[in-house]
């Protein structure tokens, strides 16, 4: 509140330059403020001519002669009082008046008593009569030198229309400044002259001369000249004088306005005039106010306040409410300066000056004053923020504002931006950032309105802060220069994050604190931006509105922002490389592996002593992991690229607006060698991220390269991403110098010099799936070309060990693709253009096999290309059928019968009997009758239990097209306790049946030499055909103990899930599925079927289609209950007949008993139903056609043939006997007895039988020999007992 | 009000999930410390509903009364034993002491990492309640075990208030 | 009478947000935003935005004066009037109004400090993180709607 200064213009006299002029200007404001007595000789002041007006109404004075009489006392009284009241300060002049000092006494006593009765500010005495006579300022009390502040303005403006009320508005000095070197002549001064006219109210003019040459003569006095040595000095000096004078002229002007009878009056607001009677009313408060107010510029605040008290009660009194609330704020003004100066003690008089201070708004505001009103309220507001009310400074502020907003309109511009700043700065001063922020924004703004977006820009600058944005002038980015922008917090989510997160609005990684108002403060800078002529800094903002505050804007805003970007992009010429931040988010750039054929492998350093070639684990790891477009993980090892053939780079990039990304010229920036990148261009659909792009680039040099970033044109605008060590992107600043920080930790990858490169071609198609049958062979022919222009000197092919194939246990890849070196070796080295063939065998093995040939091939012969070699891929599918395949299985029980090929054959050598009718011959002729011969001894030893034979029956398909033999192995110990063979009458036909005698042979042959612990039989099987094979093999038990022993894991899914378990079987159960796993195991001991083929291939034919039944392993196990035959009376003599086992001689016309015994040596008790059948022998019908005629019945047998033995208890035996007669002579009987289980017991063989059968030969050609020892027959103890009956 | 038995077994789990994640005690105590101030933060306006009706604490002596009493006695069922003011030039720093901490009670500490203090999360909450009121202060845990070993737990919360506007603001 | 209702966490973050501000109105206080070549819609919002903001200062002097958590009217624009309500944990309501409803405003307020602490006290909200749930919104739409 610059009520006490002096407004002095200061005007440029002659050709003055501005920079001198400034520099004046300065000199001088550096003296604003100067004591009045440090004035030493009074130079008469010039301007006596004539007393200039102070007023607009006031008439001009008559006389110089009578203003200058009347000035002189006063002034006289003014400096002596000046220095009595001044402590010793300034140099007294010797003449000083004891008059004046009397009535200078006088009236501090009148003040002091009078002061008492006065409501007013207590320590403020009460200003004199504005008497007729006397001086006007008293400077009474003033504990200080006086002094007068001047305000040196250059450009004054237009005077306000409310001047008469704020004196301190209006001009009433001009100074004219000028340089002796300029020209000052007439000229100038008249123009100075003509200056101070245009303000009437100048009271008073100087006309300084600065720098004087050294020879500058002081010829013309209207010219004040100030020697260039002690410029400080002289001003000071000048300017005290000055302020002298305008003192005298205030006294003057002021006392001629008193005697004056010319009223006073108001500055005409569109309101009408008062009438003459009122004016004159008035006229006293009125005075009082306009000498309070020069009081106040004279620099005595307590004359002015008590002219002030003074006129706020006349006016009060008078009703004058403008000037009522003029003479208050002056009041208030006169207090605070009072106060400032230390005359008055601030802590009651601030609530004084406030109160006054409301009034006078108040009195403004209802005398329709808004311009003054809202300034008051702005002093207040001032006031109060000064003594530290900050909520009152504030409320008073935004009163300030509202009211001036209800007057925006009558208001000039520049008044407002005054009034935003002024406000900011109070706020700021009193510490409201935010609100101090938004008048800057207004004051911006507005700024920008008056064509000074330059400067608007520097105020939002300020204000930017408050709403969390950083606006700062960056020097080091030297492609952009201008205001950069950033987000304050700092935030790592914000730019850091960038690849990977779009940011979403209010997703707590963005932490925008108030994203509505930054924005907009953001759109305003674009605003202020466009108006500069330096369109950069606007391009910044809005790419990074765009790229940072997206999500805050709605579709339409961020097209239309996108718009402008590159039309203002474009409109800059050059494509101008925007730095931060950049749009769209560049998520990755990594290099494509080369598809399979193109991939260039590096030679280990392990291994690699002689060759390059280490093909068998790397081979097939590299071509694993490496599928053609797979993009090169982390760890791995960087791809290998050939010098001149393109490189594919993955580009992943994100486009977070809700409008669509035109990206141009993207291109990769690699280091290290030359390189050329094909630009690329693409457009990004909104909201995508991880959008990939696919680059293409060729290295133009062998060495290592390393991916420095990705540039690319966004909204014409050229970015430039960085990459990190990962290839992951981030935005890069503007210059390359952030990237070289980062080439130690990215990776580096190889461009090798050109390579051999073969092109595969097999029949045509690169990939061969075959179907062969198991054993089959077959072969694939390779079509092998050399693209390239360097010749292949080395190829090995390798298949991987483990292919990955479900069936690769069963079938090993490397036994299923086989090859021959030497056809590689013969085409080798292969020529550039070059065409080789080569041929795979396939072999079928069964299962299918997916599994790559690796045909891998390098040039060594050149030492630069040693270390890299080339794979390629040959991929083959084998699917192998089986060939033989088990079908059914069965087990039959086998009854014992003669091991005769039963063919009648005349010539047979004497001795060597071997069939039943050689027997009666032999019997007729020389009648000895080699018994030995007819049953050679058998070696084993019997035991008494009986165990019997089966037959193990199953039916062997061929599907293939090819001949397949099935050599069926029993093994030899079984084979040593089989008795016989079945007889092909009893197993039903076409059987392939194994007779015992070849497996004897067969084991003889293998007892000589091979050991093999299977004798086997050969059987072969025709194409399409489906064989049945009996196997006879023994009987078998398995111990108890190994039966009780559980087999571990036998249902691994049992014990596993809590459903498995209710689906567990019974323990009865569970025991029988063991046991019939236990035999199955010991049946697959016992017998093999191994098959081999044309193809000399050979393999076990699996059984697993043998499944074995309860009834089927009965039949297995011996059966408890044995079967003994015994015969009495055949024969000549009563003596025991000649019974051999299974051969029983009898007499013809004998007759006898046949007993039959059955005995239950199991641990249950058994029941069976027994059949006899008496069947002649094919062999002998001849001899019973002789008989035919007679008509006599070869056998009478009387007795029955069907009947069923009641229980036998454990250990007991059941009897049957039966009367036979056989009369023909040189017959042969089979005797068979069937036996079946009628109430089968768990234990014991449910549903198995006894097959048991004799042969009864009847010959009369034994009667008068004596016995041959019979070997013991096996049919069971008693026979033994059979013996000769004394 | 949560049982016991229920509160120091999630607290031991708080302390198991934790732990699981960091190596040094540092992290260990920093993360129990977060969470705390999670709950801290919440409890202000919790409290002043419940207790203050509808009253806000704006000095920061009320505040730290508020913490040893309500907020304890929210939280632990028993307030603090002790608040006490320490004068300090740089801050405004106040202890408060708990005998018994409930949150050490069922905790014991390896010999490894003997100087961690689970009260760590205490100290988070009382630094939580403190800047939720507006008294953005450090808080650490200190393992003050009494001479006479009657409270082997006993834990003091140091609390430091540096910032200067809060500091302006008390005077 | 139209509102302007936002929550303002204790780091200036804007929580939420609720306008009830028919064209009228709206259009003289959006006459007040200098035009700087934006288009007036977004002007609207973003002046009460910019109002608002600047009345936290008061806020935060105010505050620290009474242990109240309603501080009545704080700040006026114009002939607009800002009402706060600081909570316990520093969150501030903000309300610009343009009618004097003290009662209508305290019960609001209030109601919407419930609505807030039932969301607070669920663990997964982070405290001073922008309210995002619809039915916070629409619960306190319907306050804004009973009370104001």
């Amino acid at each position: 509140m610059n009520l006490d200064a002096v407004r002095v213009l200061v005007v440029p006299l002659g050709g003055l330059s501005r920079t001198k002029f400034k520099r004046y200007l300065e000199l001088l404001r550096a003296h604003s403020e100067v004591e009045l007595d440090a004035l030493a000789s009074t130079p008469t002041p010039r301007s006596q001519g004539e007393a200039p007006r102070l007023l607009t109404a006031s008439p001009r004075p008559k006389s110089v002669s009578r203003t200058s009489k009347s000035k002189r006392p006063s002034l006289k009284s003014f400096k002596s009082s000046t220095k009595a009241s001044t402590k010793a300060s300034a140099k007294s002049s010797a003449k000083s008046s004891t008059k004046s000092h009397r009535r200078s006494d006088s009236r501090a006593s009148a003040a002091g008593d009078s002061s008492d009765s006065d409501s007013g500010a207590p320590d403020i005495v009460v200003a004199p009569e504005v008497s007729d006579t006397g001086p006007i300022f008293a400077y009474r009390a003033v504990s200080v030198t006086p002094r007068i502040r001047f305000e040196f303005v250059a450009d004054a403006g237009p005077e306000s229309p409310v001047a008469e009320l704020h004196m301190h508005k209006r001009v009433l000095g001009v100074v004219g400044v000028g340089a002796c070197s300029e020209l000052l002549g007439d000229a100038a001064y008249t123009r100075l002259t003509a200056e101070a006219a245009a303000y009437p109210f100048a009271l008073q003019t100087r006309a300084y001369a600065f720098d004087p040459p050294l020879d500058y003569r002081d010829d013309d006095d209207r010219f004040v000249v100030i020697p260039s040595n002690r410029v400080d000095f002289y001003v000071d000096r000048l300017l005290a004088d000055f302020g002298e004078a305008l003192v005298t002229s205030f006294e003057v002007s002021l006392a001629h306005l008193r005697d004056s009878p010319a009223p006073i009056v108001a500055p005409a607001l569109g309101r009408d005039p008062e009438s003459a009677s009122k004016l004159r009313k008035l006229k006293p408060g009125r005075l009082a106010k306009i000498i309070g107010d020069c009081a106040l510029l004279a620099g005595s605040p307590l004359d002015g306040a008590a002219y002030h008290k003074r006129a706020i009660d006349l006016t009060a009194a008078a009703s004058d409410e403008l000037w009522l609330a003029g003479a208050q704020e002056g009041y208030a003004a006169a207090l605070v300066l009072a106060s400032q100066h230390g005359l008055a003690s601030d802590t009651d008089v601030d609530c004084d000056i406030a109160a006054t201070y409301r009034e006078a708004i108040d009195h403004y505001a209802a005398a329709k004053l808004r311009s003054l009103e809202v300034e008051a309220r702005l002093k207040l507001g001032l006031f109060y923020a000064s003594t530290g009310d900050t909520l009152a400074a504030g409320a008073c502020m935004m009163d300030a504002h509202a009211r001036f907003q209800d007057a925006k309109a009558s208001a000039e511009v520049h008044d407002r931006i005054l009034l935003f700043n002024t406000m900011a700065q109070v706020f700021l001063s009193i510490g409201y950032a935010r609100k101090a922020a938004f008048f800057l924004r207004q004051a911006a703004l507005e700024q920008a309105d008056q064509g000074a977006p330059g400067t608007g820009t520097a105020l939002l600058a300020l204000a930017a802060p408050v709403f969390g944005l950083s606006l700062s002038q960056i020097n080091s980015d030297a492609l952009l220069p201008g205001w950069s922008l950033a987000t304050q917090q700092s935030d790592p989510s914000l730019p850091a994050a960038a690849p990977n997160a779009v940011v979403v609005p209010f997703a707590a990684s963005a932490r925008l604190s108030w994203p509505y108002l930054q924005v907009l403060v953001i759109k305003d800078l674009i605003e202020l931006g466009a108006r500069l002529p330096d369109q950069t800094a606007t391009l910044k903002y809005m790419a990074y509105l765009l790229a940072r505050m997206h999500p805050f804007l709605d579709e339409r805003s961020q097209r239309e922002f996108c718009k402008r970007l590159a039309l203002l992009a474009s409109s800059l010429g050059s494509v101008p490389l925007i730095s931060t931040p950049g749009l769209p988010y560049v998520n990755l750039i990594t290099p494509l592996q080369l598809s399979s054929e193109f991939q260039v492998h590096t030679v280990k350093a392990a291994g690699s002593a002689a060759s390059p070639f280490i093909f068998s684990s790397f081979g097939a790891s590299s071509s694993s992991s490496s599928r053609p477009g797979a993009r090169f993980a982390h760890g791995d090892e960087p791809p290998v690229f050939e010098l001149g053939c393109p490189v594919h780079f993955a580009l992943l990039v994100s486009n977070p607006l809700l409008v669509p990304l035109h990206l141009e010229h993207i291109t990769v920036l690699v280091d290290g060698i030359e390189f050329v990148t094909e630009a690329a261009s693409t457009v990004l659909p909104p909201e995508t991220t991880d959008y990939c792009v696919t680059l293409t680039g060729v290295p133009l040099a062998e060495g290592t390269f390393t991916i420095t970033g990705v540039s690319m044109h966004v909204l014409n605008m050229a970015s430039s991403f960085g990459v990190d060590a990962h290839g992951v992107g981030k935005v890069l600043a503007g210059a390359t110098h952030a990237v070289k920080s980062k080439k130690k930790t990215a990776t580096a990858y190889v461009v090798a010099p050109p390579l051999p490169r073969l092109k595969l071609t097999s029949n045509g198609v690169s990939e061969t799936s075959l179907l062969v049958h198991e054993g089959e062979l077959s072969i694939v022919s390779l079509t092998l070309e050399n693209v390239s222009s360097v010749a292949v000197t080395k190829l090995d092919i390798s298949v991987p060990r483990n292919p990955s194939s479900m069936a690769s246990m069963r079938a090993k890849a490397s036994e299923v693709i086989l090859w021959n070196d030497d056809d590689i070796a013969s085409f080798l080295p292969l020529e550039p253009g070059a065409v080789a063939t080569l041929d795979l065998r396939v072999f079928g093995v069964l299962g299918d096999i997916h599994s790559g040939v690796h045909l891998t091939y390098a040039a060594p012969h050149k030492p630069d290309l040693a270390s890299y070699y080339r794979t390629l891929v040959f991929d083959i599918h084998v699917l192998a059928e089986r060939g033989l395949q088990a079908l059914s299985f069965d087990i039959l029980p086998v009854h014992l019968a003669l091991d005769a090929p039963l063919v009648s054959d005349e010539q047979v050598a004497p001795g060597a009997a071997a069939e039943v009718d050689d027997l009666a011959r032999h019997a007729h002729d020389d009648g000895v009758l080699e018994l030995s011969a007819l049953f050679p001894a058998s070696t084993e030893s019997h035991d008494d239990h009986p165990s019997h034979d089966v037959l193990l029956v199953f039916a062997v398909a061929n599907r293939t097209s090819g001949t397949f033999h099935l050599s069926v192995g029993v093994a030899h110990d079984h084979v040593s306790q089989l008795r016989t063979a079945t007889d092909p009458r009893d197993v039903f036909a076409p059987v392939h049946c194994i007779a015992l005698n070849q497996l004897l042979e067969e084991q003889a042959a293998a007892r000589d030499g091979v050991p093999d612990r299977f004798v086997t039989r050969v059987v072969s099987i025709e194409p399409t055909t489906v064989e049945r094979i009996a196997v006879p093999i023994p009987r078998f038990a398995l111990a108890q103990a190994l039966l009780d022993t559980p087999i571990r894991r036998l249902f691994p899914a049992w014990s596993k899930t809590q459903s498995a378990l209710k689906t567990k079987p019974s323990k009865a159960d569970d025991v029988r599925m063991q046991h019939l796993m236990y035999y199955k195991l010991a049946l697959l001991k016992l017998v093999r079927l191994r098959w081999f083929s044309s193809f000399n291939t050979s393999g076990i034919l699996p059984l697993d289609a043998l499944v074995l039944t309860p009834s089927m392993v009965a039949t297995l196990t011996p059966d408890p209950v044995s079967l003994s035959l015994s015969f009495d009376a055949f024969g000549h003599d009563a003596s025991a007949p000649n019974s051999s086992g299974s051969f029983v001689l009898v007499a013809p016309h004998a007759l006898g008993s046949i007993t039959l015994r059955f005995r239950n040596a199991g641990a249950d008790p058994v029941s069976l139903s027994v059949r006899i059948v008496l069947a002649q022998q094919v062999a002998s019908r001849l001899a019973s056609t002789a008989d035919a005629a007679t008509g006599v019945p070869n056998v009478v047998i009387d007795g029955m043939l069907a009947f069923d033995t009641g229980p036998m208890m454990p250990g007991t035996s059941f009897t049957h006997s039966l009367a036979a007669a056989f009369t023909a002579d040189g017959e042969a009987y089979d005797l068979i007895v069937y036996a079946q289980h009628t109430k089968p017991t768990p234990s014991s063989s449910a549903g198995s039988a006894i097959n048991e059968a004799v042969t009864i030969v009847v010959s009369s050609a034994c009667d008068e020999r004596e016995l041959l020892p019979l070997r013991r027959p096996r049919t069971g103890s008693n026979a033994s007992s059979v013996g000769p009956r004394s | 009000m949560v049982g016991l038995s229920s509160f120091s077994y999630l607290f031991s789990e708080l302390i198991r999930h934790s732990q699981s994640r960091v190596t040094a005690i540092g992290p260990l105590e920093a993360k129990l410390d977060a969470a705390g101030f999670q709950v801290g933060a919440r409890m202000v306006d919790l409290i002043s509903l419940r207790e203050k009706s509808g009253k806000r604490e704006v000095k920061l002596k009320n505040v730290l009364v508020l913490i040893q009493t309500s907020v304890f006695r929210t939280l632990f069922g028993k307030s603090a034993d002790a608040l006490a003011q320490y004068s300090s030039d740089d801050a405004e720093e106040y202890h408060i002491v708990d005998n018994e901490p409930l949150v050490n009670r069922y905790i014991s500490v390896p010999r490894d990492m003997s100087d961690l203090n689970c009260g760590a999360f205490v100290a988070g909450i009382v630094k939580g309640v403190l800047a939720g009121a507006g008294f953005p202060a450090e808080v650490v845990a200190h393992n003050t075990p009494d001479d006479d070993g009657r409270y082997p737990y006993c834990t003091t919360y140091q609390v430091r208030v540096t910032a200067v506007d809060v500091r302006a603001r008390e005077k | 009478m139209n509102s302007f209702f936002v929550m303002v966490g204790s780091d200036d973050t804007l929580l939420f947000e609720n306008q009830v501000i028919n064209n009228g109105k709206a259009a003289s206080l959006a006459s007040v935003g200098l035009s700087s070549g934006m288009d007036k819609a977004d002007q609207k919002d973003v002046l009460t935005h910019f109002v608002l903001f600047s009345a936290l200062d008061v806020v935060d002097e105010e505050m620290w004066r009474t242990q109240n958590m309603f501080l009545r009217k704080v700040d006026k624009f114009e002939e607009w009037e800002v009402s706060a309500f600081v909570t316990a944990g520093n969150i501030r309501f903000l309300i610009l109004h343009d009618a004097r409803n003290d009662d209508g405003i305290r019960t609001f307020f209030t109601r919407v400090y419930d609505l807030y602490m039932k969301m607070a006290l669920n663990p997964f909200y982070k405290l001073n993180s922008p309210i995002t749930s619809p039915s916070f919104a629409a619960k306190v739409r319907a306050l804004a709607d009973e009370h104001l």
